[in-house]
């Protein structure tokens, strides 16, 4: 019978968020190809089964406009001013490249566990 | 909506100064959005709990502007002391109480013709500095235990214009606590007895350091006379008693009557102290020979006299502090605010 540890849900936490970051990452970036505030970016993506918390995604989003991966602009949208974020140029650019390391990635994955 | 505006205000403080408007502005608008949304979901308005929910889930104002950081700056020495959400806070007091310890020693040092004193700056500047990171990685440890216990409540009331008792506050609180007045808040306890660590490695220091020290100033050798070196230990004991018993509160947090009764009692002491140091009066003196000319000994006692009025008037407010606490002692004595009993041997917590 195997027992799960304190130190096992621990080491599992680290791994999965590990996991996490870099997914969410290219889901912010995939999703910001259609312009959004952040607090619609973020129901969108629970809409798409992807949570994740205001206090990661907020933050994440400036640190992406500042690498110069997406532009924002501050609009009136219902009588109050609003930041929209979109892909930049260079956003488009990068993503595209992440995609295909995410299709490789998967692809080699699937055929690793197809033969063990 | 006045939550969380105060909840928007603490995370501002807490951010650097060239973005704080932006980042709040953009924050604000989320989480009205968010509120709109679940209003209109419930076809209602929030009520203050379901508020105060919203809030706390969003996160503490620590967290919430670490977060903002663009730095990942941390200390380590092995393992992790200080995270990257407390840095930014440990810099500005490692900074700060380094600097006005510089700024007091190469005074000093100025004064009395000898230059820079860098040796004794690198002593003291030592000490604080393992103290100020010892005082943070203890935070640190705390932050890490209690960091989704803290009450939004605590911002609205207390963090008013004091962002950074506001954040120890909001590191320290917890929601169990921070409402319950048969209590003293832990959250209290921790930041008097860092308040007062970081009061002791001052005084000790710099004060005994000017008691030897004498003064030219304009020619006039000066020193400290009895009215000022009486004021060194008792206020010293006095400082650490405050951290003994405020350390014995956080333990026993339940007991406030130790508060109330030290409160009482030290400002007594505090008042005495006082009396006693007006009373020996000559807060500045002559370090020179005797026989000085009449007009310099009218400068010292001009200085003496401003030192004279400066202390009646602390007297005045020391003894009205002393009586706003012993009518608290006696309230309390009188069960406004008595600590709940056991019931059947089972204490309510």
């Amino acid at each position: 019978m195997i027992h799960s540890t304190q130190s096992d849900v621990d080491l599992f936490e680290n791994l999965r968020l590990e996991l996490r970051r870099g997914c969410l990452v290219l889901a912010v970036l995939a999703h910001l190809r259609t312009e959004h505030y952040g607090y619609t970016l973020r129901k969108a993506l629970a809409d798409h089964g992807l949570d994740i918390d205001e206090g990661t995604l907020y933050p994440l989003l400036r640190r992406l406009e500042s690498q110069g991966l997406l532009s924002s602009e501050w609009r009136e949208e219902n009588k109050r001013n609003k930041r929209f974020y979109r892909l930049s140029p260079q956003g488009e650019t990068i993503l595209a490249k992440l995609l295909d390391e995410w299709n490789n990635i998967n692809a080699s994955l699937t055929r690793i566990l197809q033969e063990v | 909506m006045e939550m969380l505006d105060q909840y928007l205000k603490t995370i501002k403080s807490l951010l650097p100064k060239e973005q704080q408007d932006d980042i709040i502005q953009e924050l604000s608008e989320n989480l009205r959005s968010q509120i709109e949304d679940r209003e209109a979901e419930l076809g209602r308005p929030l009520t203050q709990a379901e508020q105060e929910d919203m809030i706390q889930q969003h996160g503490n104002p620590l967290v919430v502007a670490g977060r903002y950081q663009q730095q990942n700056r941390s200390v380590a020495f092995g393992r992790q002391l200080i995270g990257p959400v407390l840095f930014p806070l440990y810099i500005k007091i490692l900074c700060l109480n380094l600097g006005l310890t510089a700024a007091t020693i190469f005074a000093i040092g100025l004064a009395m013709g000898r230059g820079l004193e860098f040796g004794s700056f690198l002593i003291h500047g030592l000490i604080q500095f393992a103290i100020v990171t010892l005082i943070f990685s203890t935070a640190e440890k705390y932050l890490q235990r209690s960091k989704d216990r803290w009450n939004p409540k605590d911002f609205g009331i207390q963090g008013k214009g004091m962002p950074i008792p506001a954040l120890l506050l909001g590191a320290f609180s917890k929601r169990a606590t921070a409402k319950d007045p048969t209590r003293v808040p832990r959250s209290e306890s921790v930041v008097l007895i860092i308040f007062n660590v970081i009061f002791a490695l001052w005084w000790i220091p710099i004060v005994s350091n000017l008691l030897q020290k004498t003064f030219v100033i304009q020619g006039m050798p000066l020193r400290l006379g009895p009215g000022s070196s009486m004021l060194y230990l008792p206020i010293l004991l006095l400082s650490i008693a405050g951290t003994m018993v405020t350390a014995v509160n956080l333990v026993r947090p339940k007991w406030l009557w130790l508060r109330a009764s030290w409160h009482t009692l030290s400002s007594a002491i505090f008042v005495a102290i006082l009396g006693l140091s007006l009373k020996a009066g000559n807060w500045v003196v002559f370090a020179g020979n005797a026989g000085q000319p009449e007009r310099l000994q009218r400068i010292v006692e001009r200085i003496n006299h401003g030192f004279g009025i400066s202390m009646s008037i602390a007297v005045i407010v020391s003894v009205l502090v002393f009586l706003i606490e012993l009518w608290k002692l006696l309230r309390l004595r009188r069960g406004h605010s008595l600590p709940i009993a056991p019931i059947n041997g089972v204490e309510l917590s």
